[in-house]
């Protein structure tokens, strides 16, 4: 059976910070290295510059997770020392992120001014204010971006739990882009669904919305979710030919499943994360 | 988990075996680093921007990473979440079948 993944197309244009994105920087090499940056734009060599402060970051920490002083400090539970130790290592997050910033501003309210600012979003840590101040920017000029996508779910980690309840539930009513808007509503319902003080009334309207999701938009994220039980229950278990997977590898390059057909595979669903 | 992979990637690299990931993470640029830092080979499809809640693992339904399926050489489904020396003899079992 071949299961095409419909969103797939829609997907790769819905962030201007991802997917897109990064093949384009990584041309279609295949293999473990990684091409140099082909397009010149500012928000591309920003990154790999961040990219690489973050390589150069971890590579110090291991380093110094291994020095005697570093050692020494942890036995003695010298917090202070452990704290000057690494403050020497240079932090990717200070030292690149007002680079966008710098750059957003000469580019306020273009596309790609939001596409800086969703990467300063996404990477800005443990900064609370950094983060509050990028996302007040995105949401007056940028409310109708498909970049808040892949950042809708991780908006109450980002925001004050409230603050970002009630951008959801904006999103969900006035984003133009219907796919930003179903998966906001599923974020919504999902977390009334998980709130056990939620009212009864709430709860059976979150489960309408989700049941509405799931019969309306089943090629949706949150549909194919919605339904992923069904699938499992159809067509992924032992002794089922396994549907194709059709898609990119992580250079860009088309990749399916059925590539491997006449060999042993073992899928590994991985995050580096 | 990449220890074992690697040394079991390594190890049947002359059989008709293959790894294929299906990679979560959203900084593609940033796991390229990683996987050569890593020294991971093998291909892995992307889940898109979404990370964790992109296409392919939304459809099959993953929750759980790392999630394993493993295929026999006619793309059956025949081993479920084994990980480690589990998967290991899994793999051979089915390598073995190919023989017969």
């Amino acid at each position: 059976m071949k299961t095409t993944l419909f969103l797939w197309g829609a997907l790769l244009l819905l962030s201007p910070n991802g997917l897109a994105q990064d093949t384009s920087i990584a041309g279609t090499s295949s293999g473990t290295t990684t091409a140099k940056p082909k397009s010149q734009g500012v928000f591309d060599l920003l990154h790999h510059e961040f990219v690489k402060a973050r390589v150069n970051f971890s590579a110090k920490l291991k380093e110094l997770r291994k020095s005697k002083a570093y050692i020494e400090a942890r036995k003695t539970r010298d917090f202070k020392a452990l704290k000057a130790l690494m403050a020497k290592i240079p932090k990717p997050g200070p030292q690149i992120l007002p680079r966008f910033l710098e750059e957003a501003e000469k580019v306020k309210g273009t596309p790609e001014e939001a596409k800086l600012l969703f990467f300063v979003l996404g990477n800005s840590g443990r900064n609370q204010a950094l983060r509050e101040k990028v996302f007040n920017s995105l949401k007056a000029r940028h409310f109708d971006s498909k970049g808040w996508g892949p950042y809708l779910q991780s908006l109450p980690w980002i925001l004050p739990k409230k603050k970002a309840k009630a951008f959801i539930a904006k999103l969900a009513k006035e984003s133009p882009h219907p796919e930003i808007r179903i998966m906001a509503r599923y974020l919504a319902a999902i977390s009334v669904k998980r709130d056990r003080r939620a009212s009864q009334n709430a709860k059976d309207a979150a489960a309408k919305t989700l049941e509405e999701i799931r019969t309306q938009y089943p090629d949706s994220l949150p549909g194919m979710s919605l339904n992923a039980k069904t699938f499992i229950k159809n067509h992924l278990q032992i002794g089922m030919k396994a549907p194709d997977i059709i898609g990119t590898d992580v250079y860009g390059k088309p990749m399916k499943l059925s590539d491997f057909l006449g060999r042993v595979v073992v899928i590994d669903f991985w995050g580096d994360w | 988990m990449y220890p074992h992979e690697r040394s079991l990637v390594k190890k049947l690299k002359d059989k008709p075996f293959t790894l294929v990931g299906v990679n979560s993470d959203k900084d593609l640029l940033y796991l390229h680093e990683r996987m050569k830092a890593e020294n991971i080979t093998w291909p892995s499809f992307t889940n898109g921007p979404f990370g964790p809640l992109g296409p392919i693992a939304a459809k099959w339904g993953v929750g759980g990473w790392p999630t394993i399926y493993i295929l026999d050489h006619k793309g059956v489904i025949r081993f479920k979440n084994k990980r480690g020396q589990a998967m290991e003899e899994a793999v051979e079992k089915l390598l073995a079948e190919m023989e017969k």
